[in-house]
């Protein structure tokens, strides 16, 4: 029986292939798909808004272009969040200072982002450290597996099941001090 | 997964998606530019245009580029028979397939390390030799090879034996001469090259020595061991594997935990893998990136992440309460030993704290200020003080914060747009306030008795089209700088400095005075006081003790000295003609 994360990543794969034919629908469906976790990653980061957006649209840029490069190791979307990290890293590093991330000033500025939102983006972005966070937006947003977390992060399965375990309980209790039933 | 599981994904994924950007319409008008393998083809038919940001790689790199342009992508899809495949693996896994004649078919990273080594470089249909030169150049460019004890692992895998030996032993002698402290391993794979069952993102060749680790200790999982390095590995297995090492990571975040620096972006770390020394450890160093010079030193043993040695809460830890006070501590080195508390073990006041300080002191709230931000400052690898920088609509300020007492040290205000029509001509809007004028306001704004200051500048000026006065002044306990709008006495820049170590009341050293540091300069000098102009003298901190700084002019030669505040001892002479 196939399981419901193996057809949608059988989808993602049929789209990087379509994309990388030269086929704009393709690229625009796979955008919309994974537009929120390549952000999210993106600006767990960089922390920085418009640097994030700029990563965001290297790497569809780079997918365009080199999508031919995904020679179907590892899932396409531990393949495109591999891009997104690199990428942001090198971002990263170019960033003259490390300043801490304006929530409220940029990231909060989008109007669809509600009350709920804001309660688990900071604590997301601002309650977690740093690979706790990229952790959680790689599994819960971008949809990997621990395994595939792992591998990206190149630390220990067993590390990043702990992590993700302590992440999500101190996502929860941030939930529960503002009120939320997450 | 659990209902309640999916549900805190889908409200983040939710989140993320509210908060996205949605550039589509940038990246499709981006992506309307020629695709990269449409460029590719194209240089290589007309041009051998090399783009500017491979300038910066080696000569090889260079090599690569060019014969990659000039043999065009053709070779690449020829489906010609791969002979043998070449890994080189450092942590960055590459695997290079190169047909009988030696050129590479495919280079493929296998991890997300070797994604960015083998970005921008074309290496297909190149000679092998010249690829891995180029893949050398880049590992060295990325920071990796360049310590002693850092370890690469060429692997040849070929069923023909005399030709995977012979380019084992050439790799080997390229590699050699390309890296300086690094080891350079090589191995032999005699086998159907590209036979080896596949394992996602572990070469041949690191799969072979795993394998050779787990003929050691057969509870060793492939998994676990291929996330480790070539230089782990090696290691390893020359301590007879007794177990599972934490890895890299795992050691730098035990050392950051212990450090309590875990919550902070600010620190970055390097870890280095000593698994063959007993007990087996890994080195980690924590440094902030803009203070290189101060590095925090931990081992951390290699199977139970223990701390061995190093300092714990390196920034708010309670500890040692004798570790010295300004001016009599021994000077920090500038790696603290590792199993000494170093500096950083009174008690900080913290970021937060110097951010209220600072407020309080400006009279404003951090409701009130459009950003607020702290930090610690660092001079020749030693805490100094904290900064803080806050602003309102109207005015800029910095402030210097004690990094234990809280005491102001320094403050500044800048006011952005001073209040009188910026467009009228300056020079003709008005006749300035008299020098007494500007005093009174600067004093009262300082709020110091003008019998308490001795004004040593005060000069009508002219900054940005605005007419000034510029003023310096000094109490027993402090220094300030002014400046005000001369037409109607704005205050437009307003710095204060407190003599440092004044108000470390517990710890106080006596120190000299200004008096004595002055004569001890002139004494040096061999000028009479009379004789000194614009004399300053300040007290400062530097290289971990107090020192007055002391300057003056005599004719056209300007002195300046560093007088020891303790012992007043001349430190430092200089003149200047």
């Amino acid at each position: 029986m196939r399981t419901k994360t193996a057809s949608a990543e059988d989808g993602l794969d049929r789209q990087l292939a379509r994309a990388a034919a030269g086929e704009q629908a393709a690229l625009e469906a796979l955008y919309a798909r994974t537009r929120p976790a390549v952000y999210a990653l993106a600006l767990s980061i960089v922390k920085n808004a418009h640097d994030a957006e700029d990563v965001m649209q290297d790497v569809y840029v780079r997918v365009w272009q080199g999508a031919g490069n995904y020679r179907g190791q590892g899932t396409p979307m531990a393949w495109l969040l591999t891009v997104t990290r690199n990428l942001a890293l090198d971002c990263r590093r170019r960033q003259a200072k490390l300043e801490p991330l304006d929530l409220e000033g940029a990231v909060f500025l989008a109007p669809a982002v509600t009350h709920e939102d804001r309660v688990l983006l900071s604590a997301l972005l601002e309650g977690l450290e740093e690979t706790e966070r990229q952790i959680v937006v790689l599994h819960a947003l971008g949809g990997l597996k621990h395994r595939e977390t792992a591998a990206l992060l190149e630390l220990p399965l067993g590390t990043v099941l702990a992590r993700y375990s302590r992440a999500v309980k101190k996502l929860r209790l941030a939930g529960k001090e503002a009120g939320l039933d997450v | 997964m659990s209902e309640r599981d999916a549900k805190l994904k889908r409200r983040l994924w939710t989140a993320a998606e509210h908060a996205a950007p949605d550039p589509l319409e940038r990246i499709l008008s981006a992506c309307e530019e020629p695709r990269k393998e449409e460029q590719q083809m194209k240089n290589a038919r007309t041009t051998n245009t090399i783009k500017k940001r491979w300038v910066s790689l080696t000569a090889a790199a260079m090599l690569v580029v060019l014969v990659g342009l000039g043999a065009g992508i053709q070779g690449w899809r020829s489906g010609q028979t791969v002979a043998s495949v070449v890994s080189l693996d450092v942590n960055p896994s590459i695997q290079l397939q190169v047909n009988r004649k030696e050129r590479v078919l495919s280079a493929e990273p296998l991890n997300a390390d070797a994604w960015t080594i083998l970005k921008d470089m074309e290496l297909e249909g190149t000679q092998l030799n010249v690829a891995v030169n180029a893949i050398v150049g880049s590992l060295l460019q990325n920071g990796y090879l360049t310590e002693a004890g850092s370890a690469i692992l060429i692997s040849v895998e070929d069923s023909d034996a005399q030709r995977a030996g012979r380019l084992e032993a050439e790799l080997n002698q390229t590699v050699s001469a390309a890296v300086e402290k690094a080891v350079v391993l090589s191995q032999v794979l005699t086998r159907d090259a590209g036979q080896t069952p596949e394992t996602a993102g572990v070469s041949a060749g690191k799969a072979a020595l795993v394998q050779s680790i787990q003929a050691l200790n057969g509870s060793l999982v492939f998994e676990d061991l291929a996330a480790l390095s070539v230089e782990e590995l090696w290691q390893l297995r020359d301590a007879g594997a007794p177990g599972q090492p934490i890895g890299m990571s795992e050691a730098a975040y035990a050392a950051q935990a212990y450090a309590n620096v875990l919550e902070t972006d600010s620190f970055v770390w390097e870890a280095d893998a000593e698994l063959d020394e007993i007990p087996a450890h890994y080195e980690v160093e924590l440094y902030q990136p803009h203070n290189k010079d101060l590095k925090y030193e931990y081992r951390v043993d290699a199977y139970t992440g223990e701390i061995l040695t190093g300092p714990a809460n390196i920034l708010q830890t309670t500890g040692d309460s004798s570790a010295g006070t300004p001016g009599t501590a021994p000077a920090p080195s500038q790696k603290p030993a590792a199993d000494t508390a170093g500096i950083g073990t009174k008690n900080l006041i913290g970021e937060a704290q110097a951010k209220s300080v600072a407020l309080r002191h400006a009279g404003l709230q951090e409701s009130g200020v459009q950003y607020c931000n702290a930090w610690l400052e660092y001079d020749d690898g030693r805490m100094e003080h904290y900064e803080v920088e806050f602003g309102t609509d109207s005015a800029r300020y910095e402030y210097e914060i004690g990094l234990y007492d809280g005491a102001v040290l320094k403050s500044e205000q800048k006011t952005l747009a001073a209040p009188s029509a910026p467009s009228a001509p300056p020079a003709s809007s008005g006749t300035a306030i008299s020098e007494a004028r500007a005093k009174e306001i600067a004093f009262a704004h300082a709020g110091v008795q003008a019998a308490d200051t001795v004004v040593e500048k005060i000069k009508l000026d002219w900054e940005d089209g605005v007419q000034v006065y510029e003023l310096e002044f000094r109490t027993g306990s402090g220094e300030y700088e002014y400046e005000l709008n001369a037409l109607d006495g704005t205050v437009l820049k307003s710095e204060q400095k407190t003599r440092a170590g004044q108000n470390h009341s517990s710890q106080q050293t006596s120190y000299i005075g200004d008096a004595a540091a002055k004569a001890a300069a002139l004494s040096h000098a061999g000028v009479s006081a009379g004789d000194a102009r614009d004399m300053k003298c300040k007290l400062d901190h530097d290289d971990g003790r107090y020192i007055y700084e002391v300057e003056f002019d005599v004719g056209a030669v300007e002195y300046e000295y560093e007088i020891d505040a303790v012992t007043g001892a001349v430190l430092k002479a200089e003149q200047d003609t």
